[in-house]
């Protein structure tokens, strides 16, 4: 269970405060789809940050499984992001010199699993994801669809509870968007994940269990 | 008006009771607008009086009453489909009355009824792409309807993002 209550946050730049969150408070029960919505610039990507343990919050309060995280140090946040949650991103976040094998592998060694076991865990994803005939390939091979499908494949390696995608649509187009929605869809509810997703389109946000809207850094 | 159109299609199929033709049109509506009993018989009556279907007398090993579209059925159906309705395809909906009457109240009411109408519609959107999520392939005209009825909604959410922006703004200006 995610908990948010008030939270608050600021950016300062050259330009002066930019208050990205003014008050987000939410609630995210285990196994649940939610899909938080809204126009660019209104707060979604930061708030999914703050969920996902990759950006701090000034104020508010936010518990991950009951355990307030105000006071985590950087090591225990770093932890807990890698153990906890899988990320998906609009542009990918391939890295080019690893084929699809090696970039799904990739948090296995940050994780220090030993190489010997890599395929037993890799295979059966890449299977499920239909890219197991791409092992070989290079994310520049490869069509936006099939990258996004080896990002997800990456995102689920570690078998994390929560997956957080932002904007995992963003770059494909309306067929290919479709189709790696309905199988992130299909993949949240087959392994039971907790799946946020942060979207501007409501024909993405729509194959969630719970929209809800955020607007000029408020959860509506 | 048009279930009376839909017995018309379903009768050029084969002749059918009154109790098939129910469930035959809550099949193909999806069971989103699902006909009574009552419904079921005055249409049919409807029909038979003007001459677009006839009853079949009973057969002897069973006392249902069955319906046959006539050849006048068959012309109305056909000038029905062809036709694209009467008046603007787009400003005689349900809704488009609901707004024409919303101009009449003030900004504030305006903008309740728009936000109320937002989350509706968003949750029924969702509801329909579940539909459709588990809608078997195969399906085409089925998936073809949610489709239809998902864009439109989708259409009309993108609209209210509009209108909310534009009256916020207008609320701020006259505070």
């Amino acid at each position: 269970m995610l908990e948010l209550k008030h939270i608050q946050k600021t950016y300062q730049g050259s330009a002066g405060k930019t208050e990205a969150l003014r008050d987000a408070t939410l609630r995210v029960k285990d196994g649940e789809f939610m899909a938080i919505m809204g126009k660019s610039g209104c707060g979604k990507s930061t708030l999914l940050n703050i969920i996902g343990c990759m950006d701090r919050y000034d104020g508010g309060e936010y518990r991950i499984d009951g355990s307030d995280t105000k006071d985590l140090k950087r090591k225990e946040q770093a932890v807990l992001r890698r153990e906890k949650f899988g990320f998906v991103f609009q542009s990918f976040h391939l890295l080019p010199e690893y084929d699809v094998f090696h970039n799904v592998a990739l948090p296995l060694k940050y994780k220090k699993i030993p190489k010997k076991k890599y395929r037993d865990i890799v295979l059966p994803l890449l299977e499920e994801l239909g890219i197991a005939h791409l092992e070989k390939r290079m994310p520049g091979e490869l069509s936006g669809g099939e990258q996004q499908r080896t990002a997800i494949a990456r995102s689920l390696v570690n078998d994390p509870g929560v997956l957080l995608a932002d904007e995992p649509t963003g770059n494909l187009d309306s067929e290919n968007g479709e189709t790696v929605i309905e199988l992130l869809t299909t993949l949240q509810k087959r392994l039971c994940k907790t799946l946020i997703l942060v979207t501007h389109d409501i024909k993405i946000a729509s194959y969630a269990d719970r929209i809800v809207e955020i607007r000029d850094g408020r959860v509506l | 008006m048009s279930v009376q159109h839909i017995f018309l299609a379903l009768l050029t199929e084969s002749d059918l009771h009154g109790y098939d033709l129910k469930q035959r049109y809550d099949q193909l509506m999806l069971h989103e607008t699902e006909l009574n009993f009552g419904q079921v018989y005055s249409t049919l009556l409807r029909l038979k009086r003007d001459g677009l279907i006839v009853l079949n007398k009973p057969d002897e090993e069973d006392d249902k009453k069955t319906y046959a579209i006539t050849e006048r059925g068959r012309q109305e159906l056909q000038n029905w489909l062809l036709s694209p309705g009467k008046g603007s395809l787009v400003m005689c909906d349900s809704f488009s009355y609901k707004l024409a009457a919303m101009q009449i109240l003030d900004t504030s009411m305006f903008l309740r009824i728009v936000k109320e109408y937002r989350k509706q519609m968003m949750e029924e959107m969702r509801r329909l792409t579940q539909k459709k999520l588990g809608t078997p392939k195969g399906q085409t005209g089925a998936l073809l309807l949610l489709d239809r009825s998902i864009l439109k909604l989708e259409a009309d959410i993108v609209w209210t993002g509009k209108c909310l922006e534009q009256l916020e703004k207008e609320e701020a200006e006259n505070a």
